[in-house]
């Protein structure tokens, strides 16, 4: 086991550019949050000897840098894929791979100015494009994220007054913050009369189609006092994976998914942490049932009422657990693999630099999922080493 | 990437059986388990003693959504649920409801289904299911 504290981030920045960024591609999207990335942490490319990437060529990254890297890790597992580099990485530089990883991401989501994607969902035999894609229709991020969502609805009684909450609490976060896409205050009228996508899941609550690209330095807690950010200490970590195809129908337990309970009591375990020691919260919402699926998952409410605590306001602004407070995938960005962001916006937390910043907070966890319901990974940062 | 379904050597009986509007997936014959999707090894307890059967086609609705978005693949219009599927033997699966209102209040979670083979545009036959209550 890993000691808690014992790797920090030195480094971490956006795309300068998110939401409509035509001139980039993914690649050039990433490259561009790599560069940010490294001068924030006043490092050079061949300060780097680790590198991951998701969803991209990572050989082609290393090249267009100008990195030689002595590890690589090219898992590409969907949106929860960076958080899972991050946890491969603290591994690597703790068995003395590498000392110094540089995590990157870049999705030309809304521009599709884009290089074949390395996240080979629905290549042909695949389980999911023999057996999914087929009836999944044309927006299958909808339709299969969606599939646990009614029974949930028949069997907790989640209304969709409580479900239009999620949108409505994270349009709050967002109206503080000037890189959101959306940041008009919402209510839950607009949100119910925003036009159907696939019953019941509506416009506004699902996630938003952006171009984004970001990265994070990580390395050992020693090193990290020598660097001119704030070091964000990793406490803990966890990951899984359910199943390997797209659809939930395969997962064993759709509405009380077993991998968000693996992931984030390993999370939990190796942070040497309780529900009550967090103060911010980020749960990737494709959708916005994922964080109520999340809340429940990870264990911060018991099953059946995340709807009903979302509805009272604890995750919004002045709450109890702030919870997406850049805005979320619904209302700050959401490129198509939204966990580097969600990383990203903890960061600024735990650096006290965030635009929505939660006053005193100390620790953050981060939650992300892949691919729908097929892999997740959970990281709690902190702004101390214990 | 191609949508039509393509096969595998070790999915072929699934098709095959699928043109014959037979429902046919695997059973472990050492733990006795059916599973889905098709596979030379049981996922349960990793036996590869596993042999294809006909199943009833006996299933419920375990949860849907109704996609609001037409499907140029088969030509098909919306509304149009797309439903996780519980088999009698076990399994689940993606497929969709048909020959039943596309709305919330006619598509009950855990009503009754039976499948239902339909042919979609160039499509192969596809595994449907139908409310069990039209079939009797």
């Amino acid at each position: 086991m890993i000691k808690p504290g014992s790797f920090a981030i030195v480094g971490a920045a956006e795309s300068t550019d998110i939401g409509t960024v035509p001139h980039l591609s993914s690649t050039g999207l990433a490259l561009d949050g790599a560069v940010n990335a490294l001068n924030d942490a006043g490092l050079k490319a061949s300060d780097i000897d680790g590198l991951a990437v998701g969803h991209l060529p990572v050989g082609n990254m290393a090249q267009q840098l100008g990195i030689y890297p002595r590890w690589v890790d090219g898992t590409s597992i969907g949106g929860c894929s960076w958080i899972y580099h991050l946890r491969s990485a603290i591994a690597a530089i703790n068995a003395g791979y590498c000392s110094t990883v540089l995590i990157v991401y870049g999705e030309s989501g809304r521009s599709h100015a884009t290089l074949p994607n390395a996240y080979d969902v629905g290549r042909p035999g695949s389980i999911e494009q023999q057996f999914d894609i087929a009836y999944a229709g044309a927006n299958l991020s909808a339709t299969l994220f969606g599939q646990p969502l009614a029974r949930y609805m028949a069997t907790h009684g989640l209304t969709e007054a409580q479900l239009a909450m999620v949108a409505v609490a994270q349009r709050e976060w967002a109206a503080k913050n000037p890189r959101a896409k959306l940041k008009t205050p919402t209510s839950v009228d607009e949100v119910l009369a925003s036009p159907m996508i696939a019953w019941p899941i509506r416009r506004a609550m699902t996630c938003l189609v952006s171009d984004a690209g970001g990265a994070m330095i990580v390395t050992s807690a020693e090193r990290a006092r020598d660097f001119p950010t704030r070091p964000v200490y990793v406490l803990g970590s966890g990951s899984a994976m359910e199943n390997g195809g797209c659809s939930p129908a395969g997962t064993r337990n759709p509405m009380e998914p077993d991998f968000i309970r693996t992931s984030g009591r390993e999370a939990f375990a190796s942070a040497g942490l309780t529900h009550a020691d967090i103060d911010h919260l980020m749960i990737y919402d494709a959708f916005a049932h994922n964080p109520i699926f999340g809340l429940e998952g990870l264990g911060f409410v018991p099953t059946g009422e995340a709807g009903g605590f979302i509805e009272a306001g604890h995750t919004r602004p002045g709450g109890v657990l702030p919870m997406n407070t850049n805005g979320g995938g619904l209302a700050y960005a959401h490129s198509g693999a939204y966990g580097m962001l969600c990383m990203l916006e903890a960061v600024r937390q735990m650096r006290g630099q965030a635009a929505a910043q939660v006053s005193g907070a100390r620790t953050s966890l981060v939650h992300g999922w892949g691919g729908f319901w097929s892999a997740c990974a959970t990281v709690i940062f902190a702004n101390e080493r214990p | 990437m191609s949508l039509l379904p393509r096969a595998l050597p070790e999915t072929q009986s699934f098709w095959d059986g699928a043109e014959s509007e037979r429902l046919r997936i695997q059973r472990c014959a050492d733990c006795g388990r059916h599973y889905f999707p098709p596979a030379p090894v049981c996922p349960f307890c990793t036996s590869r003693e596993v042999a294809w059967e006909d199943l009833s086609g006996r299933a419920t609705l375990y949860s849907f959504v109704i996609t609001a978005s037409p499907w140029p693949l088969w030509n098909l219009a919306p509304p149009f649920s797309v439903a996780t599927i519980a088999l009698e033997e076990g399994p689940r699966l993606l497929s969709t409801v048909v020959d039943c209102e596309q709305t919330p209040e006619a598509l009950k979670i855990d009503m009754p289904l039976v499948a239902a083979w339909r042919t979609f545009g160039d499509g192969p036959k596809l595994l449907c299911f139908r409310p069990a209550g039209d079939v009797s």
